[in-house]
């Protein structure tokens, strides 16, 4: 009986070495496979791995210590587009990929999702340390031809666009779709003229990052509630900068008085917009901006 | 080499990975046996104190974007107002959309923004009053926006001309000018001042904030007034005179007043509902 014990004993500690030497070799092969996964399955990848990584967080909750441990890598790569067309092709195109850039990340339903765990399993593979303020450019965007017929596309353009045009995927406005399709959601067109108060519309041979924000647990003294408190409208969908030919979005600028924020530049208010997110948002910026405050690349580990 | 790579990065893994699936679910595999292990482990009292609870995956996050039935039907009511009274045989005429209920605390709010040949009506609502609530934004072409507010002569001049009629003074029309033209109007329930819903206006000769800081200032129950079918002017209201750069006192737009708005409108005496008919 006692054999019989220590047989089942052993078998069992033996699966278990095996299980997880399996385990890494398939993380392994996961990651070479997303290193060559390009455009669709990139996309379906990274999907997949952030809602397994959501799922199978693990919270280990004791009289001495809480963790949370994620087991999961993030399997998400940085895509360079290079797009061109009709006015209304380029708008299209865009505002696709910051559909898909929300739908990858879990349509705003997950928060902290690129967050490491609270004790370090596998760094290598599993975290995500050196994600700048632990957003991800999913997309970056070169406008690849000489000349927009009509002229640039001024943001307030670009955002009746997303609020009037219909995602095809999900049959609501590109807008309707980021607020509120998963968990709430937000998205800033943060592109502005240098480190001047004026929105920066989409022009042709420019660059622009679409990135993915998670929500942050702690919102605690956020920009976001101060921002409310001096009475500018905290809403879906924000555009930075003073937009030429009228506002029409909600704009914050230099006038709504940012210095009680302690917010002294334009650099200065989007390192806050990116640093602090009460919930998860997307932000449209130019390229050099966003490789600024985001990550970019393949998080899949090395 | 390649051949060699193939078998050590995908054939060797995934042959792991079968042996684990055998292992564990396979017939008598070890994962029933783990359950039944555990199982037991949960019946022993001194388990629940040495062991840390643990749960597994994170608990999905839902947004909630809508406003309440109520304050849709009534921005649907002001949306069909406004579009009764634009156009050009429109000339100094009133519209009512009836009262607005509270908007509430991080509630709903009504934007009209001015974009050189519309004004885009937008609303929100939803989780927190974050939401833009795109199913019932409005774009009213041609229409700029207005106050009855502003300046002190201006507001004299409406007041003289459509509540206390002095119709021979300029001429058996309002002196001029009688309405201010602005840029943006908000309309929310702010807890400063008193909580009620408040008129909040951006445009020449307005600060940031409500029009007025002494308390309730949009008191006008849905009046809304057109001097040209263009211009879809709001009524900012004042407690304590009949008319300054405040607006209108909020006892003009109910009947308690022989002469106020509802009563000269209703009964026809002077001014009339903007109407679509010719």
């Amino acid at each position: 009986m006692i054999n019989h014990k220590k047989a089942v004993t052993a078998s069992f500690i033996v699966g278990m070495m095996i299980t997880l030497v399996a385990f890494v070799l398939i993380s392994g092969t996961l990651i070479r496979f997303m290193s060559k996964a390009e455009g669709k399955e990139a996309e379906i990848l990274c999907h997949d791995s952030l809602l397994l990584r959501s799922k199978s967080i693990v919270n280990v909750d004791h009289e001495l210590a809480n963790m949370e441990l994620k087991l999961v890598p993030v399997l998400c790569a940085t895509q360079d587009k290079k797009i061109k067309g009709t006015r209304t092709d380029l708008k299209r195109q865009i505002a696709n990929d910051i559909a898909k850039c929300w739908w990858m990340f879990g349509e705003g339903r997950f928060e902290e999702i690129l967050h490491g765990s609270d004790v370090d399993i596998l760094p290598r593979i599993l975290a995500t340390e050196e994600l700048e303020n632990k957003c991800f450019n999913c997309y970056t965007v070169l406008v690849d031809q000489d000349y927009i017929e009509g002229g640039p596309i001024p943001s307030t353009e670009f955002m009746d666009f997303l609020a009037t045009e219909k995602y095809p995927l999900k049959n609501m406005t590109y807008l309707q779709y980021l607020q509120g399709y998963g968990g709430p959601g937000r998205f800033v067109y943060l592109a502005t003229e240098g480190d001047q108060f004026i929105s920066q519309g989409i022009l042709p041979r420019h660059g622009y990052s679409i990135s993915m924000a998670p929500k942050l647990q702690s919102d605690e003294d956020s920009f976001w509630k101060g921002l409310a408190e001096i009475g500018v409208a905290v809403v879906g969908a924000l555009v930075i900068g003073i937009a030429t030919g009228g506002t029409g979005w909600i704009a914050i600028g230099s006038a709504v008085g940012l210095s009680a924020l302690g917010v002294a530049g334009v650099q200065d208010l989007k390192a806050s917009i990116y640093g602090e997110r009460d919930v998860s948002s997307i932000y449209f910026d130019t390229l050099e901006s966003g490789q600024q405050f985001c990550g970019s690349g393949d998080i899949s580990g090395e | 080499m390649s051949v060699a790579s193939d078998i050590i990065f995908y054939v060797l893994p995934l042959t792991f990975l079968i042996v684990v699936v055998i292992l564990f679910f396979g017939q008598g595999g070890m994962w029933e046996d783990l359950k039944d292990t555990v199982n037991e482990l949960k019946d022993k009292w001194w388990v629940s104190w040495i062991l840390p609870r643990i749960g597994i995956g994170q608990e999905a996050l839902e947004a909630d974007v809508s406003v309440s039935e109520e304050h849709r039907g009534q921005v649907l009511e002001i949306t069909r107002v406004i579009n009764t009274m634009l156009g050009e045989n429109k000339h100094n005429c009133f519209g009512d959309f009836g009262e607005l209920s509270d908007l509430g605390e991080e509630g709903t709010t009504l934007n009209f923004e001015y974009r050189g040949d519309r004004t885009i009506m937008t609303i929100q609502g939803g989780a927190g009053g974050q939401q833009q609530i795109t199913e019932l934004r409005a774009e009213f072409p041609g229409m700029r926006p207005c106050v009855i507010a502003g300046r002190d002569e201006l507001v004299e001049n409406f007041f003289n001309y459509f509540i206390d009629y002095q119709d021979k003074v300029c001429g058996g029309g309002p002196c001029y000018p009688y309405y201010q033209q602005v840029d943006s109007i908000s309309i929310a329930y702010r807890t400063d001042n008193n909580n009620a819903n408040q008129i909040i206006v951006a445009g020449p000769g307005f600060s940031d904030g409500p029009v007025n800081d002494e308390s309730d200032n949009f008191e006008s129950h849905g009046w809304l007034f057109t001097p040209d079918g263009r211009h879809i002017c709001f009524f900012p209201t004042n407690y304590h005179a009949n008319n300054d750069e405040d607006g209108i006192a909020n006892e003009w737009f109910t009947e308690g007043e022989d002469d106020s708005i509802p009563n000269q409108v209703n009964q026809q005496q002077h001014f009339q509902y903007c109407t679509n008919q010719p």
